[in-house]
């Protein structure tokens, strides 16, 4: 017995032992598709060098309260101020505002020229927003300045915002991608923390290495939550797959807190990419600043009240810079700071995104028509300067009227502060065979590939550039007499309910590096009347070979 | 009686012993037989997934001179060898500091080393290229790099215009594909000598690729010279016995299109290198792979070329990367890393590029993801020249960076630095750099970072 099972037990060994080993005998092994696979899941191409870009915040307070100090030459209309006026009120006209010291909360980062922004050049823009505020009725609400502000907020606004926000984001940092100065700790943002315990940490780069940056920061699996659109990148970030479609979030992108108008400019292939909230720092927009002073010295009527009577085009434009126009003294009508975002407003933009598509428009008429008018203003009436800096041309009174940005008015230097002269502020002239259009280059939000956490980083960021969450009072003093508040409130809000056209030119004439958007916009005036053909077939040659190279490199 | 069943209970225990020992001694062989030629690259596969890898063609080199180990007795602008070996360490050093498992280093390319006769006949093989051989070796084991070696007995730039090349060249120096003379002479006097050498390394080899571009040599497809499929693959089964037999645990393979890799079915490889240029951003579907082994990309890259943005390279090539490991490659070498150039490599105007770092954060992440524990920090220091320059691979996640630097070899550390804001020494793709200007003449110096301070860096060298 014992016997057997000594065989038995030496058989099921060897047997034992056979299975083992040659189970280890190498064959193909299968591939193994349970391996983990990279994160960050893109296809395609990054935006080239970006220059000419500025960001910040645009905004003038109202404010409330009792009002003192002298007023000076203001032309005001429509606001009534209350409480306390004291000390000399002159050169008064219009009605009923005696404003006296001007407040509002304007820092803004602004080009260095004309040229390319350095961001050495940029003043810190603090995140608050604190933007012009509007009340949902679109009427200006009374005011008086004092040295505080008290600006009007829409609870209603504030209401959605705060709604955006869950229990689960509490005590979470939102992780947001930008191109200028940001501070991580401001007032504003202290206001968030506390009321949703949420923070936002920025990730900041130079804007010429912004889409080099969002592809390393996808490929090292640390995609923010939030990365900015502006027209520099749109859509070449979109086709080379660094962004997702807003089904990224759970938010509801329709609520009317956000700019669908705009927000269909960051469309493509039937898919939305950006979301642009309304009445936010986001929104920049095309406006002509005027020298009250001088319009009213010459006793010419000044585009502002050509605007309210509805009267503001190019003609009336044109016939306001002859009227002003005083070469000979030093003075001159008009600049316009970008001239190729001024062909917008023939009503036609420079590049249009369809549905994957890219048009080129610049050999369309309505642009032909504006490209005519813009070297009109330079040889033919001889009405601008033609000199760069043409903001502090304007703000040291060289030129009476500017088409700018409105960015451009919350800077303390020169427009807000050098300028001695009261100014005002209207929007953009157009052609006049059209119904006004506002001229924008507004910044969307976006979702990278890989972001983490997208509801959070939506809401973090609607916060960060809401003008109707945050009351800001530390700015008041930095405003110069001559800031008008009201002006800038009510066409901010006019702005908003314009229809609009989105100038997303700059990603695709800078695409690859070779051309810049600002050598674009000096061609635009510096041809000439017998060049204006020869240059607008260079650049729409330049702009259809970027265009196939976007679209062919990463298709 | 009793002693009869005491004998029996002897035999029967005695058979059973030597059964048991027969069977692990069969079953051993076997193992030995099928499973040596995975042993090393599946090994490596097996245990910590797909490999990262890149080609070393220019071990070392001065640019232009020679590429490989010796020089060359083909080429008379090759003749001078350019192996230099601070080029090695510093090179192999940033390899592992970008996160990459394995290199590939060429030997034979364009013939270097090998001697010959008037006739053409191989005569031997030039010592220093065995030197050499063993120097980067040691240098490979010093930075915790496996080595693939690819034989790549090719003379097949002279399709190129090369100076000098004709189709008489080829035929001369090229015996070994179609002489099994000529072929017996190369396996003796090149072959077994180099791998009598990496026999001191075989726990490095990641495999043996006996040819690699064999394409380039046949003359259905050069037009002008060449030889033919059926001479290739004799030779490759040669010589494939050859390392079989001196280094049976390390895998052998071809490295070719994959349209041409069935063609060696018929060898008893352990795996199989496509070599992959497209700019389409992924990798070949192995199902439809007619190689009958496990595969890998031997060689990839963008199709493009020199004209391609340097985001259409990063992406695409990422793409490939995230492909080849969907569909179960084994691993992927990127072609390839030269110091001395500024294009196709790793290299940009002598700057590590953006695709180095991306080839660092895939690596990084892929690991990371597998023990789901994704972080880049602590980061990874570059290669130290003791000139005050100091690199290192940044983190994505990082707030700020603390340089220490140590003047007794690592044994005290001294702060040279504040908390520096991370941005301030990164560039836009997370290369961070710092210069140390207080340094004082003679000292030798080695660096280490710290992030967010508290996580500290590996040192310099």
């Amino acid at each position: 017995m014992k016997m057997k099972r000594l065989v038995s037990l030496a058989l099921v060994c060897v047997l034992a032992v056979t299975l083992l080993l040659t189970s280890a005998c190498g064959k193909k092994p299968e591939p193994d598709t349970s391996k983990p696979t990279l994160p960050g899941d893109v296809s395609t191409d990054v935006g080239g060098n970006a220059t000419g870009d500025v960001s910040g915040d645009t905004t003038g307070d109202s404010t409330t309260g009792d009002v003192s100090g002298d007023t000076t030459g203001s032309d005001v209309s429509g606001d009534s101020t209350t409480g306390d006026v004291s000390g000399s009120t002159t050169g008064n006209s219009g009605s009923g505002n005696k404003i006296t010291q001007q407040t509002g909360n304007n820092k803004t980062t602004k080009p260095s020229d004309n040229k390319t922004t350095k961001p050495s050049d940029n003043k810190t823009t603090k995140p608050t927003g604190s933007g012009i505020l509007v009340d949902n009725n679109k009427t200006t609400t009374s005011r008086t300045t004092t040295t505080t502000t008290e600006r009007p907020m829409d609870k209603n606004v504030k209401d959605k915002i705060l709604g955006m926000f869950t229990p689960a984001m509490k005590g979470k940092t939102a992780t947001i991608l930008i191109h200028f100065e940001a501070e991580n700790d401001t007032p504003r943002l202290q206001q968030m923390y506390d009321e949703t315990g949420v923070k936002i940490k920025f990730l900041i780069c130079d804007l010429k290495d912004y889409g080099t940056r969002l592809s390393a920061l996808i490929n090292a699996s640390a995609a923010p939550d939030i990365a900015y659109m502006t027209g520099n990148h749109w859509p070449s970030l979109v086709i080379k797959g660094f962004m997702q479609d807003l089904s990224a979030t759970k938010q509801d992108t329709t609520m009317d807190i956000f700019d669908q108008d705009l927000m269909k400019a960051y469309t493509w292939n039937d898919k939305q990419y950006g979301v642009i909230t309304k009445n936010s720092t986001e929104g920049h927009f095309q406006v002509t600043y005027y020298n009250k002073t001088i319009f009213n010295r010459k006793g010419v009527t000044d585009p502002g009240t050509l605007y309210k009577q509805g009267k503001w085009n190019w003609d009336t434009f044109l016939d306001c810079a002859k009227q002003v126009n005083d070469p000979n003294n030093g003075v001159w009508g008009c600049e316009l700071y970008a001239s190729h975002t001024f062909l917008c407003t023939s009503g036609m933009p420079i590049i249009e995104v369809g549905n994957g598509v890219i048009n080129n428009n610049l050999d369309k008429q309505p642009i032909i028509d504006a490209w005519n008018f813009v070297n009109q203003l330079h040889h033919v009436d001889k009405v601008t300067t033609g000199l760069a800096g043409a903001d502090e041309n304007f703000a040291t009174g060289k030129s009476v009227m500017m088409v700018g940005m409105n960015w451009m008015w919350g800077t303390v230097e020169p427009i807000g502060g050098t300028t001695k002269d009261d100014w005002g502020v209207v929007p953009a002239p157009c052609s006049p065979d059209i119904t006004p259009v506002a001229i924008s280059s507004s910044r969307a939000a976006c979702f990278p590939v890989g972001s983490r956490n997208p509801d959070l980083g939506l809401a973090a960021y609607v916060y960060w550039c809401s003008n109707d969450v945050y009351k800001d009072p530390d700015d008041v003093e930095d405003q110069p007499a001559n800031y008008p508040a009201n002006e800038i409130q009510e066409l901010t809000a006019a702005l908003w309910d314009m229809p609009k056209i989105m100038d997303v030119s700059q990603g695709i004439v800078e695409y690859g590096g070779e051309y810049n958007e600002w050598d674009f916009s000096f061609d635009v005036f510096q041809a000439g009347m017998s060049g204006i053909n020869t240059n607008i077939n260079k650049w729409k040659s330049a702009i259809d070979v970027n265009i196939k190279r976007i679209m062919t490199e990463f298709s | 009686m009793l002693s009869l069943r005491r004998t029996s209970k002897k035999v029967l225990l005695t058979l059973l012993a030597l059964a048991l020992v027969a069977t692990a001694v069969i079953g051993t062989y076997a193992w030995s037989w099928q499973g040596a030629e995975m042993a090393s690259f599946d090994a490596k596969y097996d245990k910590d997934g797909f490999v990262f890898g890149v080609r070393y063609s220019q071990i070392g080199a001065v640019h232009n001179k020679g590429r490989s180990l010796a020089g060359n007795n083909i080429l008379a602008d090759k003749e001078e060898c350019g192996f230099w070996e601070p080029s090695v360490r510093e090179d192999f050093f940033n390899m592992k500091a970008l996160g990459l498992d394995a290199v590939t280093i060429n030997l034979f390319t364009l013939l270097e080393g090998v001697e010959f006769d008037e006739a053409g006949q191989i005569t031997g093989l030039d010592p220093a290229f065995l030197d050499n051989l063993k120097v980067v070796m040691n240098t490979a084991i010093e930075n915790d790099l496996k080595v693939a070696v690819a034989l790549q007995p090719a003379l097949n730039e002279l399709a190129y215009g090369v100076a000098g090349a004709s189709k008489a060249t080829w035929d001369k120096y090229t015996q070994l594909y179609y002489s099994e003379t000529v072929r017996a002479q190369y396996i003796e006097k090149c072959v077994k000598p180099a791998l009598a050498v990496l026999k001191d390394y075989e726990n490095i080899l990641l495999y043996i690729a006996i040819v690699s571009q064999p394409e380039k040599d046949i003359a259905e497809i050069q037009g002008s010279w060449g030889t033919t499929w059926g001479k290739m693959v004799e030779f490759v089964a040669d010589v494939n016995d050859v390392c079989k037999e001196t280094l049976p645990k390390v895998a052998t393979t071809v490295e070719t299109e994959a349209a041409y890799l069935s063609k060696f079915n018929g060898i008893a490889l352990g795996a199989a290198g496509a070599d992959l240029y497209t700019d389409a951003g992924k990798a070949d579907d192995l199902a439809d792979a007619t190689s009958a082994f496990p595969m890998y990309l031997s060689r990839y890259g963008i199709k493009k070329g020199n004209s391609a943005t340097e985001e259409f390279l990063v992406q695409k090539n990422r793409d490939i990367l995230n492909s080849a490991i969907d569909k179960g490659y084994m691993g992927a070498f990127f072609d390839e890393w030269i110091s001395q150039q500024t294009t196709r490599t790793v290299f940009l105007d002598g700057t590590l590029r953006q695709w180095a770092l991306t080839m660092y954060f895939a690596a990084e992440s892929y690991r990371d993801t597998r023990n789901d524990n994704w972080d880049d920090k602590p980061v990874k220091m570059l290669y130290n020249h003791n000139d005050g320059n100091v690199q290192w691979v940044g983190s994505a996640l990082a707030s700020t960076y603390t340089v220490e630097r140590s003047a007794d070899d690592g044994a005290t550390w001294v702060a040279i630095t504040d908390a520096l804001d991370a941005g301030s020494v990164s560039n836009s793709y997370f290369l961070c750099s710092y210069k140390d200007d207080n340094r004082e003449d003679g000292v030798t110096y080695r660096y280490r970072v710290i992030s967010d301070g508290s996580i500290v860096s590996e040192p310099t060298n």
